[in-house]
C-alpha cells in the first residue's frame, strides 16, 4: 500500500492532500466572492437603505394604503397562479406524457415558450389579443367584461409565465410512475379517481410541490409582462415589484427599498419552507408509509 | 365440477398505430376451462402470448372476439374494479410510498371493509405468508421473496373468486425461487382459490400446475396434467419446450412399422428413455441397440448428464441417469456405449 510519504515517480503523495485543499481554497473563495458580489451585497445595501431612517419610516413605508393593497394583489395573484397552475400544469403534464396525439411534440415545446421569450413580448401580445384592439378583447368588452388592465388580465400574463414550472416538475415524474402499479389498484377495485389519488399523486407529489413554489415566486416578482398588462393603476392594479419600480422612480428610496426587504423575506421563507419540507419527505417517507391504514 | 373460469373462442389482436389493417394476433381463438379449486399453469416461450390472455381475463385488455365467464358470470364489458379477480404483477407492482399493511389493506380499504374485519384479514395473511415483523417497511425495504409474499397477500385481501399470478417468481434468486413455488402451491391448497399462473419456466409450471396449458403462438397446443405433457406431449413443439429431448429425422415410422418413402418423421426422445450401457469391443450389439461415444459427462446433482456421439451417422445424443446408476457403471468421456431406445414420441415433419 501506498504511505502519504510514498514518491512515485516524481510524484510526490505527500503533496496531494495539500494541494487538494489549495483547489477546495479557491473555489470556495471565488464561490463566496461571487455569490457576495451579486446578491449578498445588493441584499444588504437594500436592507441598509430600508433601516436607513429608522423602522417607524420603514414601517409607515409599507403601511401606506398603496403599498398594502400592492402586497395584497401581489399574494392574492400569486396564489390565483399557482392554484390554477397546480391544475392546469398537471393536467398538461398527463396531456403530454400519456397520450399519443398529433402535434404533441410541438405542443411539448410551446411549453417552455414562456422561459425563452422575454416577459415584456409576452405581456405585448396578451395586450394585442385581450387588450381593446384585439379579437378576444373586443369579444369580451362586447359581453361587459374587461380582461386588460385588471386583475384577470394580470392573472392569464402569470398563469402563462409560470406554465412551465409544474408541467416540467410533475412530467418526469408522471413518467417514472409504474403503469402496473396503477392496474394492480385497477384490480383491487379503485376507480380512476382512487388510483390517481392513492398512486399517481403521492408519486408526483415533489414535482408538484416544487412546480408551486416557482410558481408563486415568480409569479411574486413578475414584472416584465404586469407593467404592459396592468396599466400600473396605483390601488387598482398595481403589484408589488410595480409598487417599487414607481416609488423608486419617484425617488421614494425608503419606500421601494422596504417593500423589497419584505417580497425578499417572503421569498426566503418560501424557499427555506419549501427547503425544510423537501428534507422532511425524505426523512418521512417511510415513517409517512408507516401510518397505519387500518 | 363447476368452472372458476371459461374462456370461449377469446381472441386479441393489435392493430399498428399507423395502419390499421396490419393486425398482429396475440391471443389466437383460446377456449380453456379452469375448475373451482384448479391451479392451471400457462405455459410457453416469451411472446406467445399467455400475459395478454392474462390481462383479457384480468379485465386490463378487451377482447377483439370470444367470450369470458369468470365463476359462470360473463364479464366482457365489466370493469376491472368489479371483476373481483386477483393480479399479481410481474414484479409484484407494490405500491412503493405505503407500508407492507398499507398495501395489504389498499384492496380492503377501497371496498369499505369494516376497520375490526379488515384488521382480522390482514393479521391472518401476515400470518399466512409469514410476514411478522415487516408489517412497517415500505417495498424497497424487503427483499425479493418478501415483496413477492406481499404481492399476494395484496392480491388475495379482497378475497377474490380467481387468482391470476404473471411470471411471480421471475425477480427472486434460484434458492428462494424454489422455497416460494412450495409456499405457493401450498397456499393455493389451504386457500382452494382457482388460480392461473403464468410462466416461461417449464419446471415451474410441471411442479405447481395441477394441469399444464402450454401456449404458442396465441394457441393452446396442450392443456393436460403435467404428467402428460412431458410423457405425452400433443405436438412437436410441446415435446421440445417442456423438457429436454432428443430428436432425429427419419422416413420410419417406428409405431406402425410401415416404411414411408415420401414422408418424413421427427422422432424425439427424452434423454431418461435412453438405456446406456458400457460396451467392449467383439461383443455382439443386441438387437435394437446402437453403438457411440461419451465426448463429455456434467454432474447435476440428482442426475448425471452423458452426450453420446453416435458412430453410425456422428449425431449427438443427450443420455441422463441417475447419479447412483451413472457413479456405478464405468461411464466417462470417451468410453464406448451402447444406447437402447425407449419410449419415444413420432410426429411428421
Amino acid at each position: 500500500m501506498l504511505s502519504p510519504g510514498h514518491r512515485l515517480g516524481s510524484l510526490d503523495l505527500r503533496r496531494m492532500p495539500r494541494r487538494v485543499s489549495i483547489n477546495k481554497f479557491v473555489i470556495v473563495g471565488i464561490g463566496v466572492a461571487f455569490l457576495t458580489l451579486l446578491v449578498l451585497l445588493p441584499l444588504a445595501s437594500m436592507l441598509q437603505f430600508a433601516s436607513a431612517n429608522g423602522p417607524r419610516i420603514f414601517w409607515e413605508s409599507i403601511s401606506s394604503p398603496e403599498a398594502l393593497f400592492s402586497l395584497r394583489f401581489t399574494l392574492v395573484l400569486a396564489f390565483a397562479t399557482t392554484v390554477i397552475n397546480v391544475v392546469m400544469g398537471t393536467v398538461v403534464a398527463f396531456m403530454l406524457v400519456r397520450y399519443e396525439f398529433p402535434f404533441r411534440g410541438f405542443l411539448d415545446s410551446l411549453v417552455d415558450l414562456p422561459i425563452s421569450i422575454p416577459a415584456s413580448v409576452t405581456g405585448f401580445t396578451l395586450l394585442l389579443l385581450y387588450g381593446p384592439l384585439g379579437i378576444l378583447g373586443r369579444m369580451f368588452e362586447g359581453a361587459g367584461i374587461t380582461i386588460m388592465f385588471a386583475f384577470s388580465g394580470i392573472l392569464i400574463a402569470h398563469v402563462f409565465m409560470t406554465l412551465p414550472y409544474v408541467v416540467r416538475g410533475v412530467g418526469p415524474l408522471l413518467k417514472d410512475v409504474d403503469k402496473s402499479e396503477e392496474e394492480a389498484a385497477k384490480t383491487m377495485g379503485a376507480n380512476e379517481i382512487q388510483i390517481f389519488s392513492n398512486v399517481v399523486l403521492p408519486a408526483i407529489k415533489p414535482g408538484l410541490i416544487s412546480g408551486s413554489v416557482f410558481t408563486f415566486a415568480r409569479s411574486l416578482g413578475e414584472f416584465g409582462a404586469t407593467i404592459m398588462v396592468s396599466g400600473n393603476l396605483a390601488l387598482r392594479t398595481q403589484t408589488a415589484p410595480l409598487f417599487i419600480f414607481s416609488e423608486f422612480n419617484k425617488g421614494n428610496i425608503e419606500a421601494a427599498s422596504a417593500m423589497s426587504v419584505v417580497l425578499v423575506i417572503i421569498s426566503f421563507a418560501l424557499f427555506f419552507g419549501f427547503k425544510f419540507i423537501s428534507r422532511l419527505m425524505e426523512k418521512g417517507e417511510s415513517s409517512d408509509a408507516k401510518r397505519a391504514l387500518p | 365440477m363447476q368452472s372458476a373460469l371459461y374462456l370461449s373462442n377469446v381472441t386479441k389482436w393489435f392493430v399498428s398505430l399507423g395502419n390499421p389493417a396490419d393486425k398482429s394476433v396475440a391471443v389466437d381463438g383460446v377456449t380453456l376451462d379452469v375448475g373451482e379449486t384448479e391451479f392451471m399453469a400457462m405455459v410457453g416461450p416469451s411472446g406467445c402470448g399467455k400475459s395478454t390472455l392474462l390481462r383479457l381475463i384480468a379485465g386490463l385488455e378487451e377482447p377483439s372476439a370470444g367470450k369470458i365467464y369468470v365463476g359462470g358470470r360473463k364479464v366482457d364489458g365489466i370493469p376491472t374494479r368489479a371483476r373481483n379477480i386477483g393480479f399479481m404483477f410481474q414484479g409484484y407492482a407494490l405500491f412503493k410510498h405505503m407500508s407492507v399493511v398499507n398495501n395489504i389493506a389498499f384492496g380492503l380499504k377501497i371496498r369499505r371493509v369494516p376497520k375490526k374485519e379488515r384488521q382480522r384479514r390482514i393479521e391472518e395473511l401476515i400470518s399466512l405468508m409469514g410476514l411478522e415483523g415487516l408489517e412497517n417497511r415500505i417495498p424497497d425495504q424487503l427483499s425479493g421473496g418478501q415483496q413477492q409474499r406481499v404481492g399476494l397477500a395484496r392480491a388475495l385481501a379482497p378475497k377474490p373468486s380467481l387468482l391470476l399470478l404473471d411470471e411471480p417468481f421471475g425477480a427472486v434468486d434460484a434458492k428462494v425461487r424454489q422455497k416460494l413455488r412450495a409456499d405457493t402451491k401450498r397456499w393455493q391448497r389451504e386457500l382452494k382459490i382457482p388460480t392461473i399462473l403464468v410462466t416461461h419456466d417449464q419446471c415451474e409450471a410441471l411442479e405447481l400446475g395441477d394441469r399444464v396449458a402450454v401456449m404458442n403462438n396465441g394457441r393452446f397446443e396442450q392443456i393436460d396434467t403435467p404428467r402428460n405433457a412431458y410423457d405425452r406431449p400433443a405436438s412437436e413443439f410441446v415435446a421440445r419446450f417442456i423438457g429436454r429431448v432428443n430428436v432425429f429425422r427419419t422416413t420410419f415410422d417406428r409405431t406402425s412399422g410401415r416404411l414411408f418413402r415420401r414422408r418424413q418423421f421427427e422422432i424425439m426422445i427424452r434423454p431418461e428413455d435412453i438405456a446406456i450401457h458400457s460396451w467392449n469391443n467383439g461383443r455382439p450389439l443386441p438387437d435394437r441397440h446402437v453403438l457411440g461415444t461419451i465426448v463429455n459427462s456434467a454432474f447435476l446433482g440428482h442426475t448425471v448428464r452423458f452426450e453420446v456421439r453416435l458412430k453410425k451417422n456422428g449425431d449427438l445424443v443427450t443420455v441422463s441417469l441417475p447419479k447412483h446408476e451413472a457413479f456405478a457403471s464405468d461411464l466417462n468421456p470417451g468410453r464406448e456405449v451402447s444406447l437402447a431406445l425407449g419410449d419415444c414420441q413420432v410426429f411428421p415433419v
